[in-house]
């Protein structure tokens, strides 16, 4: 797996295009991402709850 | 044009000069002591290609970074990340934060980061960001960020607030997405620092 960098100096304004390999630290890093972001996911059980909470409150708010 | 030169204790030279314009002109400085620092416009770049544009060279006494985005988008669904380095490299660990991100249609998500300063994504490829990350280095080498970053063509708003400490002094930056193999197909980018 490549990572196609667009490379900006800020002291030449230079732009260049690099290819390079991901490191396996670097993918390990990519993947730790990805399993955060399954992790904080909503379930089926959190949006219930949320929208057990969101009735709760439209049933204070009819007063029933 | 008019000029003031003075050299350096070292090496090098200062020029103060005069604009080049008609008329009287004052600019009075602030009384107080500390060191004046312009601010810099980069060079923006199309955000048309690639999985990562990196903003390099950024000079040592930069104490805050804003990053520009005007309808960036990506191939992919993937979530924008912000990403810093120094001389050894753009770091991928040691990130602390969290994201919001909220919808239109009223669903709000949340979420933690450790390995850049990550937005979270909305599901929708043909979408654009639009806004600005900031980075401030608090002291030493930590640098807080925040973001306000919407996608007006999925509804969507992204907040992000973080922190992370370098090993170094700060040289570069990196946007790329979480996955890593979205490419950017629309859009610009460019940062502006400031010391």
């Amino acid at each position: 797996m490549d990572n196609i960098i667009t490379n900006v100096d800020v002291i030449t304004g230079e732009i260049t295009t690099i290819t390079k390999a991901y490191t396996p630290e670097e993918i390990a890093s990519i993947e730790a991402g990805l399993l955060e972001i399954e992790k904080n996911k909503p379930t089926v059980n959190s949006l219930q709850a949320q929208i057990a909470q969101i009735q709760a409150q439209i049933d204070a708010l009819q007063g029933v | 044009m008019s000029s003031i030169i003075l050299t350096g204790d070292t090496s090098g030279t200062l020029t103060v000069s005069a604009p080049l314009v008609a008329g009287s002109n004052t600019l009075t400085l602030a009384a107080a002591t500390g060191t004046l620092s312009p601010l810099v416009s980069a060079t923006a770049v199309a955000s048309t290609s690639g999985t990562s544009i990196d903003f390099t060279s950024i000079p040592s006494w930069v104490k805050r970074i804003t990053v520009m985005l005007s309808g960036v988008s990506t191939s992919g669904t993937s979530a924008l990340r912000f990403q810093i380095g120094d001389s050894g490299g753009i770091e991928i660990t040691g990130y602390s934060g969290m994201a919001l991100r909220s919808v239109s249609a009223g669903s709000v998500g949340t979420g933690t980061f450790t390995v850049g300063y990550d937005s979270i994504g909305v599901g929708v490829a043909a979408s654009s960001y639009s806004g600005h990350f900031i980075l401030t280095n608090i002291s030493g080498n930590i640098w807080v960020a925040s973001a306000n970053i919407g996608m007006a063509d999925a509804s969507t708003m992204n907040t992000i607030t973080g922190t992370k400490t370098l090993s170094d002094v700060l040289t570069q930056l990196r946007i790329t997405t979480v996955n890593g193999t979205d490419t950017f197909d629309a859009g610009s980018i460019n940062i502006m620092y400031e010391g």
